[in-house]
């Protein structure tokens, strides 16, 4: 989809409206019920900006940590580092059950190991929706939020679900997809928070998906992007559940704290993609609520559409400089400041946004 | 019945996490009702009074966690601890291969519309052990 076609997809507006309506006063009252939410982002914030600061001290503490508990652990410099490795780990004619990953969507994992011959489900609801339908998330939580029901009921038909609402559509899935979390020869999940200390890695959700595609295959991968490194499991837990109070669904329903087990093949792969070299390094304190996606007046026109080809949104611009290319649409931006001020990190996008259109019109 | 206020407020959050509470001075007791096929249990190592996120460790108990249709999860009244981090340090230091859950898995990917039962159990009910004192 082109930016202005997303203009006149009125379904994008009405389902990040109606997110913004379920979830901002959900932010609020986490806030005001538990306080220390604010004490906890100042602490993750300052522990990202030590890790950013010496990314090689702590990448190799943290690849240390993880070959010394028998975790096979690579380093990727690019997208396509990192899926030769996948590629080699999986092989072909594999399950592969996915959890939602953005890290997964930037190196766009899911079409290089389709033609190796691997059947790859997206287990997450809504990633497996836009799995169908051959898009790109329309929100890094949310991927899904800008279909109706009836039109979600007809995408679901494709792969042989029916059902008239979304309990009778959840239910199909559900069955679906036990199926494949039952059968299934590979795992593969992104990373929320990693603990150099411990080498566990931190992922929270609501449905269950992530726990079941982590802990049932014999194979598990997780992509870990180095901005999610942190010191140790307390920073950890508080980053996961910043993250989830932060978008306005909080407490999260599970808390994984994925290791390896004896009964489980494990693999790391930390992924730099430009994160190490970039001149935006206060991104990286970005946890991925995406709370500014929701809030932004330009991302509730055109959702993800307003960015690259996995990140979206005021985030989603600095992102897709980071990992892919400059992006003119950065001039869409009413530097309102909204992003600033509702992001936990504190981070100063619209000073980045500045920065990039000078480095743009500076180039031409 | 006469509960210490931290428990009510271990009560209050869990109730908002849609988890059923029963308390009971004789856990092995009320268990025996739901052990049959569908309900999994399994004994928790420590609970947030705050947020009522529950604690559990083990790999096999965390794959039970996320295949049953109805998880029971037994809690000590000593085990539930001021904050997150405190629960989740008790957690670490009794048991390898920490998890935790916090209500019964939902999702609200279509429309915004709430569903239990996602993926992972379609309730969860936890049983708080009290001491004979307390009730």
């Amino acid at each position: 989809m082109k930016i202005y076609e997303a203009l006149e997809n009125k379904s994008i507006r009405d389902g990040i409206l109606r997110t913004v309506r379920n979830l901002s006063y959900q932010v609020d009252k986490n806030l005001q019920k538990h306080p220390y939410l604010v004490e906890y982002a100042e602490e993750v914030r300052n522990a990202k900006k030590e890790i950013i600061a010496n990314f090689d001290f702590w990448i190799e503490k943290a690849m240390g940590i993880l070959q010394s508990k028998g975790v096979e652990v690579f380093y990727a410099n690019d997208a396509n580092e990192a899926i030769k490795v996948v590629k080699e780990i999986v092989g072909s004619k594999k399950i592969v059950v996915k959890a939602k990953s953005m890290v997964s969507e930037e190196i766009d994992l899911r079409k290089y190991l389709e033609r190796m011959g691997n059947e790859v489900w997206e287990t997450d609801l809504g990633e497996l929706i836009i799995q169908l339908k051959k898009e790109k998330p329309m929100h890094s939580v949310l991927p899904a939020l800008h279909y109706s029901e009836a039109q979600v009921a007809e995408i679901l038909k494709k792969i042989g679900i029916n059902g008239r609402n979304a309990e009778e559509l959840a239910e199909g899935v559900r069955d679906f997809m036990r199926k494949k979390f039952m059968s299934a020869n590979v795992g593969i999940s992104g990373c929320n928070a990693f603990s150099v200390d411990s080498g566990r890695i931190f992922l929270i959700e609501n449905e269950g998906n992530i726990r079941l595609a982590t802990s049932l295959p014999r194979k598990y991968i997780a992509l870990v992007g180095i901005e999610k490194i942190l010191q140790n499991d307390r920073l950890a837990l508080k980053s996961v559940l910043l993250q989830s109070a932060f978008f306005g669904t909080f407490p999260p329903t599970y808390i994984n704290i994925n290791e390896k087990i004896e009964q489980q093949e494990m693999f790391v792969i930390f992924l730099d993609n430009g994160r190490k070299s970039t001149e935006f390094k206060e991104q990286l304190l970005c946890i991925r609520c995406g709370r500014c996606q929701l809030e932004c007046p330009i991302f509730q026109n055109f959702g993800n559409i307003w960015g690259g080809s996995a990140y979206g949104g005021p985030m989603g611009i600095i992102w897709t400089a980071i990992t892919e290319k400059k992006s003119e649409l950065c001039f869409l931006s009413t530097l309102c400041g909204k992003c600033r001020e509702i992001c936990p990190m504190k981070i100063d996008i619209p000073e980045m946004i500045r920065e990039l259109r000078r480095s743009i019109i500076m180039r031409k | 019945m006469v509960l210490k206020s931290e428990l009510f407020e271990l009560i209050g959050s869990l109730r908002n996490n849609n988890v059923e509470v029963i308390i009971t001075n004789n856990a092995e007791k009320e268990i025996e009702k739901f052990k049959m096929d569908g309900f999994k249990i399994t004994r928790a190592l420590s609970a947030d009074k705050r947020t009522g996120i529950i604690f559990m460790g083990g790999f096999e108990n965390k794959k039970i966690s996320a295949l049953a249709e109805h998880h029971v999860i037994i809690l000590s009244e000593r085990d539930v601890k001021e904050d997150v981090i405190s629960a989740y340090e008790h957690a670490i230091s009794n048991s390898e291969c920490v998890f935790a859950s916090s209500g019964p898995s939902k999702t609200a990917d279509i429309e915004g519309k709430t569903v239990f039962g996602m993926h992972g159990p379609r309730k969860v009910t936890l049983v708080l052990e009290v001491k004979n004192e307390d009730l």
